[in-house]
């Protein structure tokens, strides 16, 4: 494998990325955009626990911590999750470029991985933005913190990967319909969040969507993080890092094969740059 | 000035009938755009659940995720729908036509609304069979009366938003995307705004929705009558004219502006 060339194309790719996602506006008003979105999201979220613990008026440090710690962690899986999945949508539908950079990239899925790279370091500055801001909003003390470096950083690669397996498949999935393509994208975040132990334990759910759960590495990944801030945080750190793991491989070996699968099923039936005004 | 108003109607008439059987040819679509807004308001009704939060929470999430999708529909259905004509060619052909643009945006809005009813209705009903959400139900012509001005003044805000897509269109797409989180928030979509200090409440008073959202929570969850909802009314019904008139002004604005600087039909900026 050729690493200089493979650097070289990461770099371009993520160049831009970048420049598709920021080169709209002024850089200080980009800088608006991409924290008022997030920290309107925390103030959202952070409210439901302030609006309980006002009409309660019990504070409920270990959920304050779950939730904002949720939050915090979901900006970075829903910013890569969106970055890769959204861009057959937008390359095909809005700009009419996604043939171009399918003869020009070696591999659609190599590129849609390079593509959701700066929204994965986007997602990361702002899950730490989120948690130093969100914590102390809902006066959990930040002295209570032990964070584990360690298992903070294998927290965030495993993320990188699993999450990226599931957008190529996802992205796999709207390759051939340009109708539901943001609708998958947006399914599959709604989804994660439901299901991933962000807002709420997913035991909290009815049995039917428990299986859903349980197949998706977001619950896992989830609480490994919560654990990673704070190691008094209660889990079986190994089981769950065992468990998380697994299913990171799976999702990788699965995501490859499906979507080279699905990009030639897509171009046998001639799909590939098909639009909704087709 | 008749020909004026019949040009008016029958592009309203025609851009309604488009979004209507557009909207709901579809079963998948209807499906996905009744889910999609749930899993988010389902989420919050199991955060509260597990936080033990009294049983009046779920009802107000219910009625804040209904009221939400019209503010969607206004953002994207009505909004950015000028830079999604503008993206496939189709604005240059409205422009030629003698259809005022008012009706153009009019239809959208109607259409809208109604599609946006069918899928806020799904919400409710799901409300109150799976999360036993409760309403007060002989209160229902007051929240009746205020949601319906509270669509008046919220499509009125999405004719005067539409506009802006005629100068601007990536960034006009990314201001729709900035409105959606800070608009939730502001307006309570999943608690009621009393829990916000007291100048983030008035902040959150200029939006239509968040008085909309109150007044309709106050009589189907609280049981207020519209004697007590005055306040409510009296500042829906004063913001309807307000916002037409921005609406009609901005748009003549903007769209001279986008003729003089070029930018009516240019495309991917």
């Amino acid at each position: 494998m050729d690493v200089k060339k493979l650097l070289i194309r990461i770099y371009a790719i993520s160049w831009f990325a970048w420049q598709e996602l920021s080169n709209w506006t002024k850089p200080w008003i980009f800088v608006l955009y991409t924290l008022v979105r997030p920290l309107s999201t925390l103030l959202l979220y952070a409210y439901i626990y302030i609006a309980f613990a006002v009409a309660s008026g019990q504070a409920n440090p270990a959920a304050a911590f779950y939730m904002i710690t949720g939050i915090a962690f979901y900006n970075y899986i829903g910013n890569g999750l969106y970055g890769i999945i959204w861009v057959i949508h937008e390359e095909r539908e809005h700009y009419e470029i996604l043939k171009y950079n399918y003869v020009s990239y070696p591999s659609l899925q190599g590129y849609l991985v390079c593509r959701g790279i700066i929204y994965y370091i986007l997602g990361f500055f702002l899950t730490i933005i989120v948690l130093a801001l969100g914590l102390p909003l809902v006066g959990y003390d930040l002295t209570n913190l032990k964070p584990n470096l360690a298992v903070f950083t294998i927290v965030m690669l495993l993320g990188f990967i699993w999450c990226t397996s599931l957008s190529i498949f996802t992205a796999s999935l709207s390759l051939f319909s340009s109708e539901y393509g943001p609708l998958i994208s947006e399914g599959m975040g709604g989804l994660l969040f439901l299901t991933g132990n962000v807002l709420f334990p997913a035991e909290k759910l009815p049995p039917w969507l428990h299986p859903i759960s349980e197949m998706l590495p977001m619950k896992e990944w989830m609480d490994l993080a919560r654990y990673s801030m704070n190691v008094d945080y209660a889990i079986n750190t190994p089981a769950l890092m065992a468990s998380l793991v697994a299913k990171t491989i799976i999702y990788v070996v699965f995501s490859t094969l499906f979507f080279k699968m699905m990009d030639r099923l897509v171009r046998k039936i001639g799909a590939l740059e098909a639009t909704t005004a087709h | 000035m008749n020909r004026k108003f019949k040009l008016l109607f029958l592009a309203a008439f025609g851009r309604a009938y488009i979004r209507i059987v557009g909207g709901n040819r579809e079963l998948s679509w209807i499906l996905w755009e009744i889910i999609l807004p749930l899993l988010m308001v389902t989420s919050v009704v199991y955060a509260y659940q597990s936080l033990g939060a009294p049983g009046e929470y779920i009802g107000f999430v219910i009625l804040g995720g209904a009221m939400m999708s019209y503010w969607f529909n206004v953002l994207w259905g009505m909004g950015s729908s000028l830079y999604w004509e503008k993206e496939r060619g189709n604005l240059e052909v409205f422009m030629i036509t003698p259809a005022p643009l008012e009706g153009l945006l009019l239809g959208m809005a109607l259409g809208g609304m109604f599609n946006t009813t069918l899928r806020a209705s799904s919400m409710i009903i799901v409300g109150v069979l799976f999360f036993r959400a409760k309403f007060v139900f002989e209160t229902l012509p007051t929240a009746f009366l205020i949601f319906f001005l509270t669509l008046l003044a919220l499509y009125s805000l999405g004719m005067a938003m539409a506009s802006l897509y005629l100068m601007y269109s990536r960034s006009g797409w990314r201001a729709s995307e900035l409105l959606s989180e800070p608009i939730m928030f502001l307006s309570g979509l999943y608690y009621p705004i009393t829990v916000f200090p007291m100048i983030l409440q008035i902040i959150a008073s200029i939006l239509p929705l968040t008085i909309g959202l109150d007044g309709i929570r106050r009589s189907l969850i609280l049981g207020e009558n519209v004697l007590d909802l005055t306040w409510h009314v009296f500042l829906l019904s004063a913001m309807i004219p307000i916002l037409m008139v921005i609406a009609v002004k901005l748009l003549r604005y903007m769209e001279y502006k986008a003729k003089r600087e070029g930018r009516l039909i240019l495309r991917w900026m």
